[in-house]
């Protein structure tokens, strides 16, 4: 059987290149969250440990924008794509949508209002889609549920046009496949059209790309871009890989053990990082282009599962900058250049922070 | 680093000659042909790297090479002629000779590779007690071992469940070096980490390649990785070499269109935004090759003569393309 | 260490840090596409039960009975319950087995003793199956109280021996019929098929398939019903099968001691009328044989069928047959 030939995205549309990827105006906020906290209580019943995966994330997301969050395991990023996609409910803090908080949205018609607008698309291709059913089965659905206006020859229509918009030629006849008849790339595309289905604000995805090959990822990201620019559609790009999150974000937001260590414009954040955290992710990347620099102080670290924990910054034990007040008091996130911060007590904004290189 | 032929190691001692090994699996509804007359030489101290998509038959060739397929997989031909030796056709007796104690393996996610039920410690004295060692023997080993990767040696009690990713990546890798082998051979052994402790763990491979002096095979997705680290660097497409040669060259003057490709599907961390347009459509289906070369219906160079005739290996400047772009330097002897 | 089972490039992605998708974890669902299907399952299903030899015996053998029970006119023509022949004859052309001591057609019997059986093993075989599923899958999905609170019902009843407890309530019951038995069978017997199906839907419930079915805005009941159990189907189908395996031991071994409907002619209960006349020692040794070999048998069929949804469910349990056929047709 031979691989259909799916179109990769037109290099014309180039990520964040074309219109300049300024501020948001405020007021457009299309999402923010304040305070956004999430506790999971762990071990067995009786247990009173409580494991703190999200602690006190602002963090807003514009209209017709890319934000990338970004970490490593256990950052947290992911409950936060949780919390926002309504898997989980927050401990503390709000969530605004459009202005309206999320714990107002109750009931099945306002829960589904809200679902239709903010969906999210899953890391795993292959656990995503269920196996017993043909690929038109999930936006089927999604068009039955949150467009019931239509008929069911529209639904058809629609469905292919979405089939058509990710890329997945020709529609009619991929509709008919099983998911294991499709590529890995081909069913995260299936994952994005059944979020356009929906006529969504804002798409959440949940490190779409990290199960697929690298030349995969490329075509994948660029169809991301092209949502943002032709479909109106802002994304919550959640990853670890934080060249991935440069070559598509306008912004970025990095994450470490359940807080935001850093915030700004994507190349902003990237060509002066403010936090050391982030400069040892930059300093990790492995980039074939650059020249080969092994530091000898190599950071052997992990971040840490933060269970109970004491206040302070949870950075402090790999961080070569770290002061005696890094020990006590958990840094705030402090706006040190325009639309820039970081959670950092000596970060500075005229001065780099030489940390990691 | 070899000149003329790039795909033969130093003449004196080779570790390991790999000559024309050919894999297949065979089932029910056909039979697939995963690895397709790939040759390689390896000296010793080397790190080779090998790089591809998935499906391009990479890790098939890793255990074709360290004698571990089972049916329905079988080598069908070829030579993997080890410190001398055939490894091809060894009995399980005579290849438990070599295991572990010239060639070892680390696999690519610890979790599945390490016992869960026993500790780390038992795991290691299992594999030393298989080949003849004492107590003493084992207990000082075992930390020794352990304080090579950065261990520290009371996790010997530990529990897989009990360490970090990063940690039991590395429990791996200390259990791969207890008989300090001549070979080992890396399945994607970082793909499971973040990239912080990928990028430490290459670093302490790297580190004790240059202390205990074995060779490195290193099969990975993710060229970026071993670019700075392998002394040269195979990219395999559809079962096939695609281009074979020193890391460097292939990074800064890369032949096959594939590999190109493959390049540039990396968005860079530093240095100016480009658009970047990946490599359209899907990797070969290994069941129904087409005739021709097998890159060809992704080829943005593609020629007429591409479809129809299968490229050999041509040599350009000291690397291995199979690419008629280049089919000038004519075909490689063997 | 690991080994490869199955060729790349029937999975053509998948790596990644999480998990890498490559062709051992990947290709094996794959290789048999999509190991716990639904629709298309029953196509794999007939295919699978015609590549094992164990589950094709099964498969004919129920088949046999399956027509024997619809059609037992077709077969025997006496009056399976008329005392009208000759009392105790040994078998002959005109008595195939032979005659009861009450002088009966024991050929007739033993025919038209099947559909009962039968009737027995399909009823409690469904509705064994549909409890279990409801029970496991529910305290699967939806978890906290209600796991805690189906979990403890099931165990209760898993430690509970499940034979004297027949007794006891049979005793109760001594004589109702047929569905009474189903109900009491069913009733008692399905807690270790729950087990079963919860485990599987436990494993089940992370997948990213039904979060996202949450997160589009289905219903709880929806996705219980429409995505988890359809992938489900080969283990609901062993269910069934384990389910009409045991019934046909125990209400066997009900009616045998006397705890059946005496006016229903089934094999126990030609067991228990063989046993009471003493057939061994008075010369009619047929009368406890052939009922015993077709017990044995029917649920010998059950459970070669069984194996057969084992491999399907499991692909490591698939017999690698392929390799040596190839081996013998090359020359080395």
């Amino acid at each position: 059987m031979t691989e259909p030939q799916h179109r990769s995205m037109p290099p014309a549309l180039v990520p964040g290149m074309a219109e300049p990827a300024g501020p948001a105006k405020p007021g457009s906020r299309l999402l923010r969250t304040e305070g956004l906290t999430k506790h999971f209580k762990i071990g067995g019943a009786t247990s009173r440990r409580t494991l703190y995966a999200v602690e006190d994330v602002d963090l807003a997301i514009g209209e017709h924008e890319i934000v990338a969050l970004a970490g490593e395991s256990g950052s947290g990023k992911s409950t936060v794509a949780r919390l926002l996609a309504k898997l989980y409910k927050p401990t503390a803090g709000e969530i605004y949508f459009q202005d309206k908080p999320l714990s107002g949205v109750r009931g099945r018609k306002d829960v589904l209002r809200y679902r239709g607008d903010v969906p999210m698309v899953f890391q795993d291709p292959f656990a995503s889609i269920n196996p017993v059913f043909r690929v038109s089965h999930g936006v089927m659905r999604c068009l039955k549920l949150h467009r019931p206006d239509l008929s069911a020859e529209q639904r058809r229509e629609e469905a292919e046009r979405v089939f058509d918009a990710v890329g997945l030629t020709p529609a009619s006849e991929v509709l008919q496949r099983f998911p294991h008849e499709l590529s890995g790339g081909q069913r995260q595309r299936v994952g994005f059209a059944q979020a356009l289905a929906l006529r969504p604000k804002l798409i959440l995805a949940d490190e779409p790309v990290s199960m697929l090959d690298v030349s995969i990822r490329i075509g994948l990201l660029n169809l991301m871009a092209d949502l943002r620019d032709t479909q109106g559609v802002s994304i919550l790009y959640i990853t670890h890989d934080i060249a991935s999150a440069r070559y598509v974000a306008d912004r970025l937001i990095v994450m470490y053990a359940g807080h935001i260590a850093e915030t700004g414009p994507t190349e902003e954040v990237l060509s002066r990082p403010r936090h050391p955290y982030t400069q040892l992710l930059l300093s990790a990347v492995p980039d074939p282009r650059a020249p080969l620099t092994i530091g000898a102080e190599t950071d052997r670290g992990e971040p840490p599962r933060v269970i109970d924990p004491a206040p302070g910054c949870l950075f402090r034990w790999r961080c070569p900058l770290a002061i005696d007040e890094c020990h006590h008091v958990t840094p705030p996130l402090r706006e040190l250049l325009p639309e820039h911060s970081a959670a950092c007590h000596v970060a500075r904004a005229d001065a780099e922070t030489k940390a990691f290189r | 680093m070899p000149d003329d032929n790039p795909s033969a190691g130093s003449a004196a001692g080779t570790v390991l000659e790999v000559r024309d090994l050919s894999v297949s699996y065979f089932m029910d509804r056909g039979t697939t042909l995963a690895v397709d007359r790939v040759s390689l030489d390896l000296a010793p101290r080397e790190f080779l790297g090998i790089v591809g998509e998935s499906g391009c038959g990479k890790s098939t060739l890793l255990f074709a090479i360290a004698q571990l397929l089972a049916p329905p997989a079988e080598i069908t031909s070829g030579s993997v002629v080890f410190k001398g030796r055939n490894m091809v056709g060894l009995t399980d007796k005579e290849m438990s000779t070599v295991r572990w104690r010239d060639l070892s393996v680390v696999m690519q996610s610890a979790m599945n590779a390490l016992n869960p039920v026993k500790s780390i410690g038992a795991q290691f004295s299992d594999a030393m007690r298989a080949h003849g060692a004492s107590k003493g023997e084992i207990t000082e080993r075992s930390a020794e071992v352990l304080k090579m990767v950065g261990i520290d040696p009371v996790h010997l009690k530990s529990y897989p469940h009990q360490l970090s990713g990063g940690m039991r990546q590395r429990s791996m890798i200390a259990m791969a070096m207890l008989f300090t082998p001549d070979l080992v051979i890396m399945d994607e052994p970082t793909s499971a980490l973040d990239v912080v402790a990928q990028r430490s763990l290459m670093v302490q491979i790297k580190e004790l390649q240059e202390q205990l002096g074995f060779a490195i095979i290193f099969v990975t997705h993710d060229m970026s990785l071993v670019s700075h680290f392998s002394d040269r660097l195979m990219v395999m497409y559809g079962g096939v070499v695609a281009e074979f040669g020193a890391t460097r060259q292939v990074f800064d003057a890369p032949l096959h269109p594939y590999s190109i490709g493959l390049l540039e599907a990396f968005p860079s961390i530093r240095g100016p935004r480009v658009p970047l347009t990946g490599i359209p459509g899907s990797p070969p289906n290994l069941a129904s090759i087409p005739p021709g070369c097998r890159f060809a219906p992704r080829c943005p160079k593609v020629m007429a003569r591409c479809e129809v005739e299968p490229p050999e290996l041509y040599q350009v400047d000291g690397t291995l393309v199979r690419c008629f772009l280049h089919d000038g330097g004519g075909p490689r002897d063997d | 260490m690991a080994t490869l089972q199955t060729p790349p490039g029937a999975s053509e992605t998948g790596t990644g840090p999480a998990r890498r998708a490559g062709p051992a974890a990947a290709g094996l669902p794959l290789a048999g596409g999509g190991s716990i299907a639904g629709a298309r399952s029953l196509r794999r299903m007939a295919r699978a039960i015609t590549a094992n030899r164990k589950a094709t015996v099964g498969a004919v053998l129920l088949a046999i009975f399956t027509f024997v029970a619809l059609f037992p006119g077709l077969i025997a023509h006496d009056d399976p319950q008329a005392e009208i022949y000759p009392r105790s004859l040994t078998p002959s052309a005109q008595h195939w087995l032979g005659t009861t001591s009450f002088g009966q057609d024991m050929f007739a019997q033993v025919i038209w003793g099947t559909r009962p059986v039968l009737l027995i093993a399909v009823g409690v075989g469904l509705l064994a199956t549909v409890v279990a599923m409801l029970v496991g899958v529910a305290a699967a999905y939806l978890g906290g109280a209600w796991d805690g609170t189906l979990n403890v019902i099931t165990d209760v009843l898993l430690v509970i021996p499940l034979f004297p407890l027949l007794i006891i309530i049979g005793s109760y019951l001594h004589g109702a019929g047929t569905s009474v038995m189903i109900a009491v069978i069913a009733a008692t017997g399905w807690s270790y098929t729950a087990r079963q199906l919860r485990a599987q839907a436990l494993s089940l419930r992370n997948r990213d398939f039904l979060a996202a079915a949450k997160v589009r805005g289905e219903r709880s009941l929806y996705v219980i019903c429409v995505e988890i159990i359809p992938t489900m189907t080969s283990l609901l189908v062993a269910a069934f099968l384990t389910n009409a395996l045991y019934a046909v031991l125990f209400s066997s071994s009900l009616q045998f001691i006397g705890l059946g409907d005496p006016n229903v002619t089934s094999w126990g209960t030609m067991l228990y009328w063989a046993e009471n006349n003493e057939a061994f020692q008075t010369g009619l040794p047929l009368w406890i044989i052939v009922p015993g070999l077709c017990i044995v048998a029917l649920g010998a069929a059950f459970a070669l069928l069984n194996y057969a949804f084992d491999e399907i469910g499991n692909p490591a349990l698939r017999p690698v047959r392929s390799m040596r056929k190839v081996r013998v047709q090359r020359a080395r």
